[in-house]
Formats: structure tokens, sequence, C-alpha cells
């Protein structure tokens, strides 16, 4: 079985005559805006605005790698990944790659333009769409160059904002998380 | 006091003790007044005639150094060293015979009298039979003799007996073992070092078949096979 590989080809289609712009296996129009308008939106839309759009992008994705991936719940963890961020880098999301912290996973986006208030509800969604399960996802910490997404339940991701918010660091929390503290 | 006068003073003591030694010697044999005694002739004196006293010699003593030095009054010094320093100057001993051994005449005083332990035998006796009265008169140890006692016999003593030996006087001066620095030492014995002998538990030896360490099972680790397994996983947090 060869390595998993992501055919770009044809992943987006540009209708000059008719000034169109769609994603390969959809009929939904795309459009092409600017990431610093978003970064306008982020600061002066509300919060749950601004979550529905990161999940709108998120979803796309999702949907789009699932038809890549066909069978989901067969699909190795590296032809899932390769899929999955593919179809993200199409988008401009950024390069997507997958960490294992223990049980927990961490999706990690490389170069993202996205502030973490779209960035984490799209990655949600594009796990949800891609997957079939529902996810929670929780901003872990950021540098200038990644920033790190955990993807758990609710219950969970609800301990890791407490104890983020409350001062431990983001691979401590990742530790009581495992240990069962409370 | 400084080392001179220490050195002095030991060689004053060391010329008397010469000295009371050599005269000592005069004392048993008769001296041989000749022309060359250092010691004035004795006088002779006649009861009959009492002018008969004459000196037969009259010669000047001859100032012993040694007497001179006696003489000197030092705070330090004994009355002893002044009463033989007058002694040398004075009439040569004359050799007197020791005196014969004389028998104690004076009784024993009665605390000195001591009875004797009878013998073992008799007590034995005594005990068995009971106390017989005293056949024979206790003997009791005389006491010891105080006063003077006579001198000992001049008694010739086996050197090698004693302990002391004549010092042999040898002309010849003894030869000097001189070691060149660059001659090496004599040989010697070695010292025999102890070495300590050591027990120790044998080896074991292991082979690399041999299974020393029992491992049950193996170690827990999570590596999905699919994504959605790591997803589950993750979401069951």
């Amino acid at each position: 079985m060869g390595a998993s590989t992501f055919d770009p080809a044809r992943a987006v289609q540009f209708d000059l005559p008719r000034g169109a712009v769609s994603a390969r296996g959809e009929a939904e129009r795309l459009l092409l805006v600017p990431s610093s308008a978003l970064d306008d939106l982020v600061l002066t839309a509300p919060r749950e605005a601004v979550e529905s759009i990161g999940r709108a992008i998120g979803a796309s994705i999702g949907k789009r790698a699932a038809a890549r991936i066909g069978d989901g719940e067969g699909a190795s963890v590296e032809e899932f990944v390769t899929q999955l961020a593919g179809e993200a880098a199409i988008s401009g999301a950024g390069a997507l790659s997958i960490e294992r912290w223990g049980r927990a996973l961490v999706v990690v986006v490389e170069e993202s333009p996205l502030a973490d208030a779209l960035l984490v509800p799209m990655i949600a969604a594009a796990i949800e769409a891609a997957s079939g399960r529902k996810a929670a996802c929780i901003a872990l910490g950021r540098d200038d160059r990644a920033a790190r997404v955990l993807v758990a339940g609710e219950r969970a991701a609800a301990r890791v904002r407490e104890w983020i918010e409350s001062g431990v660091a983001w691979g401590e929390a990742l530790a009581r998380l495992h240990s069962g503290a409370a | 006091m400084s080392k001179a006068d220490l050195i002095l003073r030991l060689e004053r003591l060391l010329a008397r003790v010469t000295q009371r030694a050599g005269e000592a010697r005069v004392a048993r044999a008769p001296v041989e007044q000749g022309a060359d005694s250092p010691m004035p002739a004795a006088a002779t004196f006649d009861e009959n005639d009492p002018g008969s006293v004459e000196i037969v010699s009259s010669r000047q003593l001859a100032v012993d150094p040694r007497v001179e030095a006696v003489y000197h009054v030092d705070p330090f010094e004994s009355r002893e060293r002044l009463v033989a320093a007058h002694a040398i100057g004075s009439e040569p001993p004359t050799a007197t015979e020791p005196e014969p051994e004389t028998a104690v005449t004076e009784a024993a005083p009665i605390s000195s009298r001591r009875p004797l332990a009878p013998a073992p035998e008799e007590r034995l006796a005594d005990m068995a039979f009971g106390e017989q009265p005293q056949q024979r008169p206790a003997a009791y140890a005389p006491p010891p003799e105080s006063g003077r006692l006579p001198a000992s016999p001049d008694l010739d003593f086996d050197g090698d007996v004693t302990g002391v030996r004549q010092a042999q006087i040898t002309q010849e001066p003894r030869p000097v073992l001189v070691v060149e620095p660059s001659e090496p030492p004599p040989e010697q014995e070695p010292v025999k070092r102890l070495e300590p002998e050591a027990t120790r538990a044998a080896a074991v030896a292991v082979a690399a078949s041999d299974r020393v360490v029992d491992v049950l099972g193996e170690a827990q680790r999570f590596a999905p096979a699919t994504f959605a397994a790591l997803l589950d996983a993750s979401l069951g947090l």
C-alpha cells in the first residue's frame, strides 16, 4: 500500500466567463476573501457570528476531505490527516497536522491567517464533517508559527479551558486530563 | 646556669668519683711511699720518744688544681664535696683490714620474735587428732641484724655471672665504617609484607541463553490503527 497522497488536480475551479470559483465535488460557489477582512469581522462581529463563520469554513473543508477519504471508519490516521490537510491547504487555512499527546488528539495548524476565534470552530467542524462525530475543541496555545487545538469531548474541553485560564500550562493540562484530576 | 657551668660541674663530679675509686684501691693495699708519691709521707710517732716525731718528707704538696676548684664555694654544691676536699689534703688513708665479723651479743627484742609455722604434716596431725602439746619449743627466727654490718669480703666476682665485664682498653683505634653515599646500603632481609587473603563468592557464569529476567506481558501502548480510533480516544478523555 503506497503512501497516502493528496491529488490537488482540479481541486479548485475558476469559471472565468461566469466569474465563479468553486471546489471540486461541490456546486456551492467559493469566494476569495482577504484575511484582514476576517480579522475585522472577528473584532467587530459578535462571538456567535464569528463562530458561525468559522464552523462554515471548517464544514466545507471536512466534507471535501471525507469525499476524498471515502471510508472514514477504516481510514488510517495518515490517510485521514493527508486528505484533511490537503483540503485545508486548498482553502488557505494553513498547513494542518496532528499530534497525539497520550490519548489526546491535538491539531496543529501552521501559518494560519485565521484568529483563534475562527480557527477553533473551523477545526471542530472539519473533524465533525470528516469523521461524523461530535467534537469540542479548545485552543491550547499559539506562537508565531503554529496554533494548537485540542479535540476532546465537551467536559474535557471545559476542564482544560478552566486550567489554562487559571495559569496552568497546556502540556500540564493535558497531563492532568489523562490523570483524571478534577 | 649556663652550659659551661654545667659541664664544669659534671667534670668535677667525674673527677671525684674517679678519685674515690682510686682511694678505695689504695685503702686495700698498703701504700708504698716513694719519691714519686704525690702524697706526703705518714708521720711516724714513737711513744717512748716524744721527739721521735719526724716528718720524713717535707716536700711541699703540689696543689692539685682539682682541689683548688673544689674549694671554690658554690651555693649549689653540697657540703659533702667540701668534706671530701678536706680529706684530699689530709693524711693519707692507711690500709685498714676489714673488721672481722663479730658475733651478735645483744639480745633480740621481743617484738622480733616470731613463731614459725609448723610443718604441713604437723598441721594435718593437729587437725586430725587435735592440738598436741608442743613437744618442742617453737623456733623463733632470728631477727635481722641491725646496726653496722661487716664489710663484704673482697670477692672476685665472675664478670660473666654478674654482667660486669672488665673494660678492655685497646690502644688501636676502632675501625670506622665509612659508607659512601653512592654505594648502595647493605642488603637487608626484606620485611615480610602481609597480604590479605580475600574470599569472595564465586562468579556465576551467565550464558547468553539464560533467562535471568522473566517478563510478563507487554507494556501498554496506544497506537490506534485508524483516525476514528484516535478520535474516539481523544473524545473519551
